[in-house]
């Protein structure tokens, strides 16, 4: 199973949801797809030496967009357009080999500034514990993608080619916040757990989801791990998680060929108490016991706990989720619709799963 | 064994009507062959028992390598050799047989000593066994063979394989553990660390043993001095380490911490507050919840035997909450009710004693009074920070005093209050100071009032503060010692 964490939003405040998201898969997933404002952030600190000027300056201007800086994006891209005008002329004036100093250094400049920022959230969110996880697009654990999204007129390509993906893969399973819980009306499951009621509360009214839902893992935060606990765990909780994998995979394509609504929902329910349940709780009694988990509970450190919650809806309904809680616009995901029409129904089955945190006691 | 091939094969079935000539070593049979320029050698293919024609050493060879010049045909018994160049780098070395010759290949071997000690330590394959050898798996396996059964016999050795038999086995399973060589191996099995990565981990964190690291870890210990000072007074997580160096921290005398708490506790109560014996004991319990340790049968926990502990009972409490330095100057414990009352004195308001300060009464009132003593005295309070200054005096003391100009010049923070006609200025003062809960400077020791009030008799030593005005100069030795306490 991989895990996929889609979301537009650019507020400074979401790169620390961001990064708790990251960490509570980190330690038992195949593989973690980052496509968020701090999976660009740090994609660019990965791979700033291979990149182009074009390149660099699409990194930039989004984070310009993220610092609250004098320059403005629209500022940043007309002189980065104007340094590009000139830079093509053939014979260029004194004065026009000044000018295009200058804006060489000033992305210089920025250049710098994406590091030092890039530094500051990975020791803010604790992520250079996981450094040596990261990795280009599909080659190792955490792949970091560009994440578009903000276009509100014109959809982008490389955002509908993710979330087509995502979807379309069996073993790919995308991860949201708890703001899912503001859309979804989860129906009876089988643990019996009654944390659905407290859901109500943030409803949007009219525009609820249907939704199978059940817990998945429960964990104290592994925000605090170190890399050498993190791999440790991982050598672990990975080799105990394949079966689970595999299963999982099996159920997501059993279940993702049914019509989604009541029935399919309720068939879903029965098959993941069946299928899933047993193998989910010997997982979570590995993570009980993991030493490593059971000293972060014990360390008297504030720290949260995070539950994930796996949930079944129809890929129709997914989509409205990561144009609502991803922040992915409108004319992306009508594009991303158009793009799975005649791939699937777009009524079936599908999964997600979403991250809970509160403070742990 | 590697030298290109100098000749092609060729099987035949029959070779009837030559002269035999029988060459008795290989070497000299192929340099015969190649002076006369032979290129293809005959096999003469015969029936055997064996697969693949491969005869072991004892059994008769029954096909030949020959070839033929005129009518004589050179013959030698390959002895289920396929090639002459096999027969060759077997003999020289040292394989006894081409049945061993060719498993050795198989596994990439070239010598036989290193075969056979290959397939002593179990290993099949050359490459690996050279590794194995040079991360000195080979060599260790003797010594871990030694504490092996031991080990497994460890119940706190998690993840040790129950099928380690040979070196090739232990190399399989250490390097599958992460250990790239026998010496940190052995130094981590010996100590239990079946990882690498963990025993790395613990050693970092200065862990020798693995029982220890695990229980630090599960307990939520990082470092090994500190498990170990935790282990000593029978903590049990770090939590309750942390809540222990609290104290340890805060506490520099020999105060229960039940003591510390409660000071902490009802210090940070509302002025005028009172508590009876009963809700105090209450608020401790509720404060001390934190600490206690859950039991099976007891609903509530019980603290822990670190938990230094000195209210016992109903009488040691009430004598903490009269007699301790520190709960005095929470309040005022009051023995008939039996309750408390918060009385924090205020660090900016504060009263003086107008008519004893001026007459400075060390000198008996023998001398006129002068308001410049009581000018001294504010001058000396404003230094240390009071901002809120009272001064109350009889009415007779304008009259009677020097120097009624200064009190004109003193500053807007000090009002100069008079007692109203059928109040006496002690009366005015003490009532004062108690409701305001303010220090009182003056020297006298008002020791008519303690007979006539149980309040004053018990309490207003706690807010009087004598003064001594020498040379313009003023001492105030309970504010002083009041200061240093804080």
């Amino acid at each position: 199973m991989e895990i996929t964490i889609i979301d537009g939003s650019f507020e400074n405040d979401v790169l620390s949801l961001q990064g708790k998201m990251l960490w509570s898969v980190a330690p038992f997933s195949k593989r973690v797809n980052l496509i968020t404002l701090i999976g660009s952030y740090l994609l660019y600190g990965l791979d700033h030496t291979n990149m182009d000027e074009n390149t660099k300056f699409k990194f930039i201007k989004m984070a310009i967009g993220n610092w609250k800086s004098s320059m403005t994006q629209e500022g940043f891209e007309r002189g980065y357009q104007e340094y590009l005008r000139v830079k093509r002329r053939k014979h260029k004036t004194r004065a026009e080999m000044l000018f295009i100093n200058e804006k060489k250094h000033l992305l210089e400049v920025f250049h710098e500034e994406m590091l030092r920022y890039l530094i500051h959230i990975e020791k803010t969110f604790n992520i250079e514990e996981l450094h040596s996880l990261f990795s280009l697009p599909g080659k190792g654990v955490i792949c970091m993608y560009h994440i578009d999204s903000s276009d509100e007129k014109n959809y982008s390509p490389n955002d509908v080619d993710q979330i087509v993906t995502t979807i379309l893969h069996d073993y790919e399973i995308p991860l949201f916040s708890d703001k899912v819980e503001k859309y979804i009306i989860a129906g009876e499951n089988i643990s019996g757990d009654k944390s659905g009621d407290t859901m109500k509360d943030n409803k949007v009214e009219g525009e609820e989801i249907n939704v199978f839902r059940e817990k998945f893992l429960e964990f104290v935060s592994p925000i605090s791990l170190t890399y050498n606990k993190v791999e440790i765990i991982r050598n672990e909780l990975t080799k105990m998680f394949a079966p689970i994998n595999h299963d999982l995979e099996a159920f997501n394509a059993v279940i993702g060929d049914n019509k989604n609504g009541v029935v399919g929902l309720r068939k879903a329910g029965k098959l993941y108490e069946r299928k899933m349940l047993p193998l989910v709780k010997i997982f979570q009694a590995a993570v009980d016991e993991n030493i490593y988990f059971q000293q972060i509970a014990n360390s008297g450190d504030e720290m949260e706990k995070y539950t994930l919650y796996y949930c079944a809806c129809s890929v129709k309904d997914l989509l409205i989720l990561f144009e609502k809680v991803s922040v992915i616009p409108k004319v992306t995901i009508d594009q991303v619709r158009e793009e799975l029409t005649g791939k699937i129904n777009l009524d079936s089955t599908t999964f997600f799963l979403y991250l809970k945190t509160k403070e742990y006691e | 064994m590697n030298e290109e091939n100098k000749f092609i094969y060729a099987e035949i079935s029959s070779c009837i009507g030559f002269n035999e000539i029988v060459f008795n070593n290989v070497d000299e049979f192929s340099m015969f062959a190649e002076k006369n320029k032979i290129t293809v050698i005959l096999k003469m293919k015969t029936e055997s028992n064996l697969s693949g024609g491969i005869f072991k050493k004892d059994v008769e060879a029954r096909d030949d390598f020959l070839f033929t010049i005129g009518n004589t045909a050179y013959k030698i018994p390959s002895i289920g050799f396929k090639k002459l160049d096999d027969y060759s780098n077997a003999l020289h070395n040292k394989f006894p047989d081409s049945l061993a010759f060719y498993e050795a290949l198989k596994g990439g071997f070239t010598s036989y000593r290193e075969f056979e000690e290959s397939k002593k330590v179990g290993v099949d394959e050359k490459e690996i066994f050279l590794k194995a050898k040079k991360t000195g798996f080979i060599e260790g396996y003797d010594a871990f063979k030694k504490i092996y059964e031991n080990l497994l016999k460890e119940p706190y050795i998690k993840g040790l394989d129950e099928d380690i038999n040979s070196a090739m086995k232990l190399y399989k399973y250490a390097t599958r553990k992460g250990f790239s060589n026998y010496t940190i191996f052995s130094e981590a099995i010996g100590n239990g660390f079946t990882e690498y990565l963990v025993y790395m981990e613990a050693k970092e964190k200065g862990f020798p043993k693995v029982q220890d690291y695990n229980n630090a870890v599960k307990t939520g210990f990082e470092n090994y001095k500190e498990y170990l000072d935790a282990h000593m007074h029978a903590i049990l997580t770090k939590k309750e380490y942390n809540h222990y160096t609290s104290f340890k921290k805060n506490i520099k005398d020999d105060l229960g911490y039940d003591e510390y708490q409660l000071i902490d506790i009802l210090k940070t109560k509302e002025n005028g507050d009172i508590f009876t014996l009963e809700k105090v004991k209450g608020l401790l319990n509720e404060a001390q919840n934190k600490y206690k340790r859950a039991t099976s049968n007891e609903a509530e926990g019980k603290l822990p035997p670190w938990y230094r502990k000195k209210i016992d009972n109903d009488e040691y409490l009430k004598i903490f909450l009269t007699e301790n330095q520190k709960m005095k100057r929470i309040g005022f414990f009051d023995p008939v009710k039996e309750s408390i009352e918060i009385y924090v004195l205020s660090k900016e308001k504060i009263y003086i004693d107008g008519s004893n300060v001026a007459y400075n009464s060390n000198e008996n009132n023998t001398h006129k009074p002068k308001f410049i003593n009581i000018k001294y005295v504010v001058d000396e309070l404003m230094s240390r920070g009071y901002n809120d200054i009272t001064i109350i005096a009889d009415a007779s003391l304008s009259r009677a005093s020097e120097g009624s100009q200064v009190l004109k010049e003193l500053p807007k923070e000090v009002a100069y209050l008079v007692a109203p006609p059928n109040v006496t200025a002690d009366e005015f003062l003490i009532e004062n100071a108690k409701k305001d809960k303010c220090l009182i400077i003056t020297n006298d020791l008002f020791r008519d009032w303690k007979k006539k009030d149980k309040w004053i008799k018990s309490n207003i030593d706690k807010i009087r503060v004598s003064f001594l005005i020498k040379d313009a100069r003023v001492r105030l030795a309970g504010l002083d010692r009041l200061e240093s306490e804080e």
